[in-house]
């Protein structure tokens, strides 16, 4: 079972997990109780990587937008 | 509660896999944990004021604050992206020294937009910030 599918599968409890785990724990499934699975998903997938390659360093770059862009309206 | 049982299961399973990934960090892991970590949690505060401010909840005046207050992390965290590449092709300690003062810049930084985020009181913000606070202590775990 792929991460992204368990996280899914969760969902619907996630606020009880959030509830009885302990941090960083609490973290992972209180962040999907709050803002859904893509924050927790983002972040166990970086959390994951053992072999760091250029590509991830990019995404890294990637993952974070200047200020300005997060409130422009989308076309 | 089959269903209930099953997903209980699925959240174990869940918690052993990220449990296996946390503890075998190395320093490479651990710096670009660090990077990911603050990324995520910067992109999600974002995330939420900008849509907060579509909304009409954040004013435009809000929106300038939060932009200042975002811009000094914007540029240490690609600043501590840029120390680790260059870590990551030399490996000697000199940049690997670089590498962690640059990431402990991070931190004071996105505490300073938790901060600001805090003040102004927007409702919509109360998960945000518990979030960003556990993901503060979380980079302050990795850098240490």
């Amino acid at each position: 079972m792929k991460v992204t599918e368990i996280i899914d599968a969760i969902g619907d409890i996630a606020e009880i997990g959030a509830a009885f785990a302990p941090a960083p724990f609490g973290l992972i499934l209180g962040l999907i109780a709050k803002n859904g699975a893509p924050a927790a998903i983002k972040l166990i997938q970086g959390l994951g990587k053992d072999d760091i390659t250029q590509e991830d360093i990019q995404k890294l770059h990637d993952l974070v937008k200047p200020p300005e862009e997060y409130f422009a309206e989308e076309d | 509660m089959r269903k209930y049982r099953s997903s209980v299961i699925q959240v174990l399973v869940a918690v052993v896999l990220f449990a296996a990934i946390v503890s075998c960090a190395t320093f490479k892991q651990n710096a670009y944990s660090t990077l990911y970590t603050a990324g995520v949690a910067y992109d999600t505060a974002l995330t939420v004021a900008g849509d907060l401010y579509k909304q009409g909840k954040v004013t435009e005046a809000q929106k300038v604050e939060i932009i200042k207050y975002a811009n000094p992390f914007y540029a240490s965290y690609h600043a501590a992206v840029d120390a680790f590449e260059v870590w990551n092709k030399t490996q000697t300690t000199t940049d690997q020294s670089k590498l962690v003062t640059a990431l402990k810049e991070i931190l004071p930084k996105l505490t300073n937009l938790k901060d600001y985020l805090t003040r102004l009181n927007v409702k919509g913000f109360e998960g945000v910030l518990d979030k960003l606070t556990e993901l503060s202590d979380l980079i302050l775990k990795l850098t240490q």
